[in-house]
């Protein structure tokens, strides 16, 4: 039976079965402790949770973020390195190798090394080891990038130093030819000359390892002919001498600019190699920094559920408690009254069941131990009666107090239940005044319950706010990774802009480079041409001296033959054989006469020549407007990279702005992160403020103390 | 039962002796070494690995080098730079970028230093040239080192041995125009005896290529001037040739060099023909005294034969650094911050006492330290002659 009871209290209230062994005081102790601890817990659970957030956004903005930084700044190094790169080759003519190598070559290096610099610190971050291997890998690229890079011009140095280099020594040796071969008249070895000299031009202006194979086949001839030429010695040994410098230097020449263009190949293809590494690296980088972010929305949207589950929780537990402290001041109140009910009705066989062992409980074993009494009592049925009757009267006078009503009063008789009627009565007045106070303690515990819930629904509220501020903050860091990559796609596009003007200025450079050549050309054919003219007039100027004194001898020895005939027919048979030396001389100067004929002839040639050399001038003419004509051509092409460097410009402004614009999105976010701080603040004044509600309650809890405590001397005295 | 265990241990290292530093050791510092294990300079090359493996044996086995409250061990990763300044600047980066390294040790020709330094000082990580001299391979470049003497003061010393020895006046010079160290030498060796002797003094001023062998045209130009004593500052390479054929063609003048000459076999090259001449350099075998002796003398157990001056200067290089890594007082373990602290204690070196004499780089990145004059012995040895020291 007691069992079964126990069992009915177990299931029918949790709460009552720890506090059942308590007395009311104790109760309400127990009621504000777990109130207040879970006002703790919420607080601490709020606290726990937005530091969880905290440092999600610390590892986004610090780790990813930076690494994101970087990544993009090593991107821009490499497009700088680029940029020297293609500098010093388009410069290194202009401006000699040696400042080139100071103004470009060390400037590629150092970018290189500051690449490297910040993909060690990316290295150095708390990132993976794939990620770890990837910034090692885009490492290597840039490094064999520079590596070729530097290869290739220290092979270009060999050849075009203004101290050492092939082309200055090609070009002494050629420059020591010419004075030698300008004191040479036979026209065979100029031809050849000229023939060596053209193939050369053709070769500097496409070095192709087929033209440098002629030009040495040239210098070949050129050396067979002088060795088989023999008017002069001394001279046929300086030739020797030279065209073997000359063939020297040639075949070097044409070695290493096969070299040169292989090395240019090999970093090129470098280049290509370290761009997609690079492009990826940076990809992933940015790939990183956007999962963070994502991590850090799934982390805000945990937090808000934690702090809103908590929250319910909070509410359905104070219910609980407060439903439990009720009913277990009630029900052993309920109890008292159904058994005062059965002795109403006579039964004085009933007793009440005591179900809490606080002040009520005693009472109600007091109840029952007065019935045990009062049953050994009663004698007779009279006795009964009478004692039924005043009890049924008793009973209607205190029938308001079973329905609440603490101001019926019994009246006090002489008989068994006049006794009762007076404790009933003081009971009654001491019931009616502890259950006031603790009615008006309840309503206390009630307000500051309904309080407590609301301060903590504020809580909810002002997390829910700083889970708001988180995601706006969020958005910002969105924003600023889209302008991130857009600043990318422009970097990419000045990229491509860049390598137009690189061609561009390439094609200008070479066709600057032609019309030099080919005004070189024309001036030494005009040296020439000029020369042969010169010895042509002096030729035939002479030849006109040496045919007028042979006319006028042939004249004079035709007269002269005319005469001796005339003498030699006066002689008569006597001058028979002067006859015939006169017809002889005759024959002489009619044959002198036909020689001036063909000097004559000659001479026609010679003009005819000199036809000729009026052509090559006009020649000469034609390649001097084909020299303006390409001269036109590189001024456009200079133009054109004109054109290009603007829009470069125009881009990197644009890069410029949107920089500034990632600048303005942090500033959001610090602002943002500053209203997150606000919102911690409050929360934190708000708990202060549900620590000066607690108080209160303990004050209340001791007003009410004290009313048991009275309760509890009144009981004493009874007993 | 771990007791037992760590006693045998214990026992182990100690049987296995010398390399017991390693497993004490809380850590290992790492040295990259820039040499030519082929190409021209192959015999540079393995004097320069000699120098450094002895320095760092010497180090690990004394039980490592204490840095702050650690003790490390000295690893050298070696790599080849084939004699080529391309290869070598590639290396570099090598070293640099997946080697991890703290300091270069290296390249020892200028050819090679000057291309080198400048990846290494854009990467910011010290590097120290045992052997070069010319004035490009430091300047303006904080990171890099040198241990030998410089050009000008190596011109200087020559200068003035040539007017107390000989009594010359007039020099003739015969270099290589495409190297720098031998175009380098040659430019301040006219200057600084013009300098004391007039313009024109040096009447003859001849060049030739790398990888020339036929000096014939350039000789007979000398032997045709008046000059007093031939200057030819080369390597080992070309040296006996230069001096064979000089002899051969009448010349019986004098024939001197720079610090090049003592790189390599010289002597073993060029046999009796070199005997008796003398040039300015920074190390010799012959002679050596105290430290030095010491060091000579171990060397040549150790290897059997003498060290010459690129073995000297490089096991110098490697106990400078060791020093002043002590110095920082710690490591941090990011390769960047170390190279910058070790840059830092090098710069600042103001005593080092190594066996090619005492130097101090007092915040630069030339050493101030005695020019040492070497004559080739009648047995081809290379001897301490005299020592030229800067005035104090």
């Amino acid at each position: 039976m007691e069992q079964e009871k126990r069992q009915r209290r177990w299931f029918g209230n949790p709460f009552s079965v720890l506090t059942d062994k308590l007395n009311i005081r104790g109760k309400l102790m127990v009621a504000f402790a777990v109130m207040i601890i879970l006002t703790l817990v919420v607080i601490v659970i709020a606290t726990l949770s937005q530091r969880f957030a905290n440092t999600t956004i610390d590892e986004l903005v610090r780790v990813h973020g930076k690494i994101a930084r970087l990544s993009l700044d090593i991107e821009k190094t490499v497009r700088v390195m680029n940029g020297y790169e293609k500098d010093f080759l388009l410069n290194y003519n202009r401006i000699g190798i040696a400042e080139a190598k100071n103004q470009y070559l060390n400037k590629f290096i150092a970018a290189g090394g500051e690449a490297y610099q910040k993909l060690y610190e990316i290295q150095q971050s708390p990132i993976d080891a794939k990620e770890k291997a990837s910034a090692q890998h885009a490492m290597d690229a840039i490094n064999n990038y520079l590596a070729t890079f530097m290869s290739t011009v220290n092979i270009l140095e060999l050849q075009v130093n203004p101290e050492f280099g092939e082309l200055t020594k090609l070009r002494q040796s050629v420059d020591i030819l010419r004075q030698s071969m300008a004191t040479v008249a036979s026209p065979t070895l100029q031809a050849l000359f000229q023939s060596l000299l053209f193939h050369m031009q053709e070769y500097t202006i496409a070095p192709d390892s087929q033209f440098g194979e002629r030009v040495l086949g040239e210098a070949k001839s050129f050396r067979e002919a002088i060795g088989s030429w023999a008017e002069n010695p001394a001279l046929q040994g300086a030739l020797l001498a030279q065209i073997g410098d000359f063939t020297k230097w040639f075949a070097d020449v044409v070695k290493t600019d096969e070299t040169i263009s292989n090395r240019i190949q090999a970093y090129q293809q470098a280049v290509k190699q370290a761009e997609p590494v690079i492009q990826a690296f940076l990809k992933n980088a940015t790939d990183n920094e956007a999962r963070a972010v994502v991590r850090m929305e799934e982390a805000t949207a945990l937090v808000q559920k934690i702090v809103i589950g908590v929250g319910i929780a909070a509410v359905l537990l104070g219910l609980l408690i407060s439903f439990g402290l009720s009913k277990g001041l009630t029900r052993q109140i309920n109890l008292i009254m159904e058994l005062l009910s059965e002795m109403g009705m006579g039964n004085f066989k009933a007793r009440t069941e005591v179900v809490s062992r606080d002040e009520l409980g005693e009472m109600a074993s007091a109840l029952n131990g007065m019935l045990d009494s009062i049953t050994a009592l009663i004698q007779s049925q009279e006795e009964r009666d009478a004692i039924q009757d005043s009890i049924m009267k008793l009973m209607n006078e205190i029938s308001d107090l079973t329905e609440g009503d603490l101001t019926a009063r019994a009246e006090v008789t002489e008989d068994i239940t006049g006794a009762i009627a007076d404790s009933f009565n003081t009971m009654a007045e001491q019931f009616g005044d502890i259950v006031r106070q603790v009615q008006s303690a309840t309503f206390s515990v009630d307000a500051t319950a309904t309080d407590v819930s609301r301060r903590t629904t504020d809580l909810a509220v002002k997390s829910t706010d700083q889970a708001q501020q988180v995601s706006a903050a969020i958005k910002a860091l969105n924003d600023m990774a889209a302008s991130i990559r857009q600043v990318s796609e422009h970097a990419a596009r000045s990229a491509e802009v860049s390598e137009m003007s690189r061609s561009n200025a390439r094609e200008g450079a070479d066709a600057v480079d032609k019309t030099n050549r080919a005004m070189d050309e024309i001036r030494e054919q005009i040296n020439e041409t000029a020369r042969s003219i010169k010895r042509l007039g002096e030729s035939s100027m002479e030849i006109g001296n040496v045919v007028e004194i042979i006319n006028n001898i042939a004249d004079r020895t035709s007269i002269l033959a005319l005469n001796a005939s005339i003498q030699a027919a006066m002689a008569g048979d006597a001058g028979y054989g002067f006859a015939v030396v006169a017809e002889e001389v005759q024959r002489l100067a009619e044959s002198s006469s036909n020689s001036t004929k063909q000097i004559d002839m000659l001479v026609k040639s010679i003009q005819s020549e000199i036809k000729d050399v009026s052509n090559r001038m006009d020649e000469s003419i034609g390649k001097v407007v084909q020299g303006s004509r390409l001269a036109d051509g590189a001024h456009e092409k200079l133009q054109q990279i004109e054109t290009v460097s603007n829009q470069l410009a125009d881009l990197i402004e644009a890069i410029t702005q949107a920089a500034a614009q990632q600048v303005q999105m942090s500033e959001n976010l610090v602002e943002n992160m500053v209203v997150v701080g606000g919102v911690s603040d409050e929360t934190s004044k708000t708990s202060q403020e549900t620590a000066g509600l607690m108080n209160l309650l303990n004050a209340t809890a001791h007003k009410l103390r004290e009313a048991v405590e009275t309760f509890k001397i009144e009981n004493a005295k009874t007993a | 039962m771990k007791r037992r265990t760590m006693a045998g241990f214990s026992a182990f290292v100690l049987a296995i002796g010398p390399a017991a530093s390693l497993f004490a050791a809380d850590g290992v510092v790492k040295f990259g070494v820039s040499s030519s294990k082929s190409g021209n300079f192959a015999n540079v090359g393995t004097s320069t690995k000699n120098g450094a493996e002895m320095a760092k044996q010497e180090i690990n086995a004394g039980g490592g080098l204490p840095i702050g409250n650690k003790t490390y061990t000295i690893e050298l990763v070696y790599v080849d730079n084939g004699s080529d300044r391309s290869s070598a600047s590639a290396n570099a980066l090598t070293l640099i970028g997946q080697h991890q390294v703290l300091a270069i040790v290296g390249p020892q020709s200028s050819d090679r230093a000057i291309a080198v330094g400048e990846v290494a000082n854009s990467f910011k990580t010290p590097l120290v040239s045992p052997w070069s001299t010319s004035p490009l391979t430091t300047q303006n470049k904080p990171f890099v080192f040198r241990m030998p003497v410089m050009y000008d003061i190596q011109a200087t010393a020559t200068t003035k041995f040539a007017a107390k020895e000989w009594k010359a006046r007039k020099a003739a010079v015969l270099y290589d125009e495409i190297s720098p160290y031998p175009t380098g030498m040659a430019k301040a060796f006219k200057q600084a005896f013009e300098k004391v002797n007039g313009p024109g003094s040096v009447v003859a001023f001849e060049t030739f290529r790398t990888n020339d062998a036929d000096f014939s045209r350039q000789l007979q130009a000398i032997i045709n001037s008046d000059a007093e004593f031939l200057y030819t500052p080369q390597h080992y390479e070309e040296v006996p040739l230069i001096v064979r054929q000089a002899r051969k063609m009448g010349w019986k003048k004098p024939i001197t060099g720079s610090n090049s000459w003592s790189g390599g076999d010289l002597a073993g090259k060029c046999g009796d023909a070199c005997n008796g001449l003398y040039f300015t350099g920074n190390f010799a075998a012959g002679g050596a005294q105290g430290k030095a002796k010491v060091f000579a003398d171990h060397y040549q157990k150790q290897y059997k034969m003498l060290p010459d001056e690129v073995s000297a200067l490089t096991y110098d290089a490697v106990h400078m650094i060791a020093e002043a890594l002590k110095k920082t007082g710690g490591l941090t373990g990011n390769i960047v911050e170390d190279r910058s602290k070790l840059r830092d204690q090098i710069a600042a070196t103001k005593r080092f006492e190594g066996v090619t004499g005492t130097m101090g780089y007092f915040g630069t990145g030339d050493p101030t330290k005695c020019t040492v004059l070497i004559k080739i012995d009648d047995n081809g040895l290379l001897t301490d002659y005299d020592k030229v020291c800067p005035e104090k």
